[in-house]
């Protein structure tokens, strides 16, 4: 993250309140395990709401590229698009054509050709199993097609669509964090893809997780996804600095309760925009005098 | 009233890693329950934004309000208590660049110090800058004791050169 980004992320200032049926005090875990949690999360919503994931998951990346690669050899214009993509991305990061034509398989920014259902997959004889699902990047992309295809198919409760958007642009987004890990440090291959089972078995040590070639607005995202869940937002209030002020207030948790406790919620909202604000006057102020000191030198 | 006095926390790596990798969390749990379970959870992160979770079982407690502002106060005083930690990281960044001025002055080309500072990201540049600064304040720490650190960071116009417990 450059002074730049730091200073345009200052620029708009995000307060979120959410209630939680349960809560710990834990941290988010390290990278691998975090990402895990969030695609367990997201899992567990959808099949909540009757999604069966299964046939989303049940082709391997091999067979998934393969049959890419075939569409797109066919002449099917968007596996075609996709295909020619990549070519061109791995041209220009590796400054070569790929050796195998597998490896352009990271380069692919969309797996939707080949994991589209024509109608929202049924039961099936197979049962999905969390625990056999990696935090590769590609699995985010699965349970962006999933969730994109129940809106598309179903029609749910205003909340629960909220939910579902949300998964389809937070899995949007930490596709392409986890993508640009996987091609471009190897030394991540120990830790992604990886299930929790294998990470738990592997052996961890001398593996520390290299987040210094993470990039910091990625791993602000990370935790902010990781924290947010997939809980509904109670309020929402987003502040800019030419003094725009918009608060979004969830109708459906605001329903739920009566009007003792809704003024509850906007008494912590309000003092979570205080906090905020106080912040964000805090970092102008260490800025104002970083300012002040070098140029009094 | 005066506070209990405490030792000049000079922890910059953490507060490095909380800024910038994963934001300042701040919990508190249920006065009365034994179990892991928090009433409020707030992670603040570098740009401003916050997140205030709160436990569904919190809202309907009629000590509602009495916890809230426990848990405000609570993430004021971490506030506070980070912005002087961030305030004398500033002054380390302010101190760096009088280093830069005198490296120029020695004879160092302008255009290699620039094209150095450019080349550090932010992070790396913070972390190099107060790894220094901390050093050196640790040095003056001993040589002074905690008077003459006080001392310098009134000199520096870092407030009332006292750190009290919130």
């Amino acid at each position: 993250m450059d002074l730049k980004e730091i200073l345009g992320d200052l620029l708009t200032l995000e307060v979120n309140t959410i209630i939680k049926d349960g809560m710990t005090a834990n941290k988010m875990p390290a990278l691998p395990f975090a990402l895990l949690d969030i695609l367990a999360g997201y899992c567990g919503r959808l099949r909540g709401l009757g999604l069966n994931l299964e046939p989303y998951f049940e082709i391997d990346r091999e067979r998934l590229w393969l049959m890419l690669d075939e569409q797109a050899g066919h002449g099917e214009p968007r596996a075609k698009k996709l295909v020619g993509e990549a070519e061109r991305a791995h041209q220009k990061l590796r400054g070569r054509a790929p050796e195998a034509r597998i490896e352009l398989y990271h380069y692919l920014t969309d797996l939707w050709p080949v994991l589209e259902r024509s109608e929202l997959p049924g039961p099936s004889e197979r049962r999905f199993a969390m625990d056999e699902v990696d935090n590769g990047w590609d699995s985010f992309e699965r349970v962006r097609i999933a969730a994109n295809q129940a809106l598309d198919f179903r029609s749910y409760e205003t909340a629960d669509r909220m939910v579902l958007m949300r998964i389809v642009g937070n899995c949007s987004r930490l596709k392409f964090v986890v993508q640009g890990i996987q091609r471009n440090h190897e030394h991540w291959s120990a830790l992604i893809p990886m299930t929790r089972n294998q990470l738990l078995m592997g052996d961890m040590h001398g593996k520390g997780v290299p987040l210094d070639k993470l990039g910091t607005a990625h791993q602000a995202t990370v935790r902010k996804i990781w924290e947010l869940g997939t809980e509904q937002i109670a309020a929402q209030t987003c502040i800019q600095l030419d003094g725009d002020v918009l608060t979004r207030l969830s109708p459906a948790v605001l329903e739920q309760h009566n009007e003792v406790v809704r003024s509850l919620i906007m008494k912590a909202h309000h003092e979570s925009i205080g906090t905020s604000l106080s912040y964000w006057k805090m970092l102008i102020e260490v800025v104002q005098r970083l300012g002040n000191r070098v140029l009094r030198r | 009233m005066p506070g209990e006095r405490i030792p000049i926390d000079l922890d910059f790596p953490q507060l490095l890693e909380e800024l910038t990798t994963g934001g300042i969390l701040i919990v508190d749990r249920f006065p009365d329950r034994d179990d892991d379970q928090v009433a409020f959870r707030t992670l603040i992160q570098l740009d401003g934004d916050v997140l205030c979770s709160i436990h569904a079982a919190a809202l309907t407690r009629p000590d509602f309000t009495e916890l809230l502002d426990a848990h405000q106060q609570h993430v004021r005083a971490v506030l506070e208590a980070k912005s002087r930690r961030l305030r004398l990281l500033a002054s380390g960044f302010g101190f760096a660049f009088g280093i830069v001025g005198v490296g120029v002055g020695v004879g160092v080309g302008v255009g290699d110090v620039v094209s150095f500072l450019q080349g550090l990201s932010v992070e790396w540049a913070m972390a190099a800058v107060s790894s220094v600064g901390g050093v050196l304040l640790v040095a003056v720490r001993r040589t002074l004791g905690d008077v003459g650190v006080r001392f310098l960071l009134r000199r520096w116009g870092l407030g009332q050169g006292r750190l009290e417990r919130p």
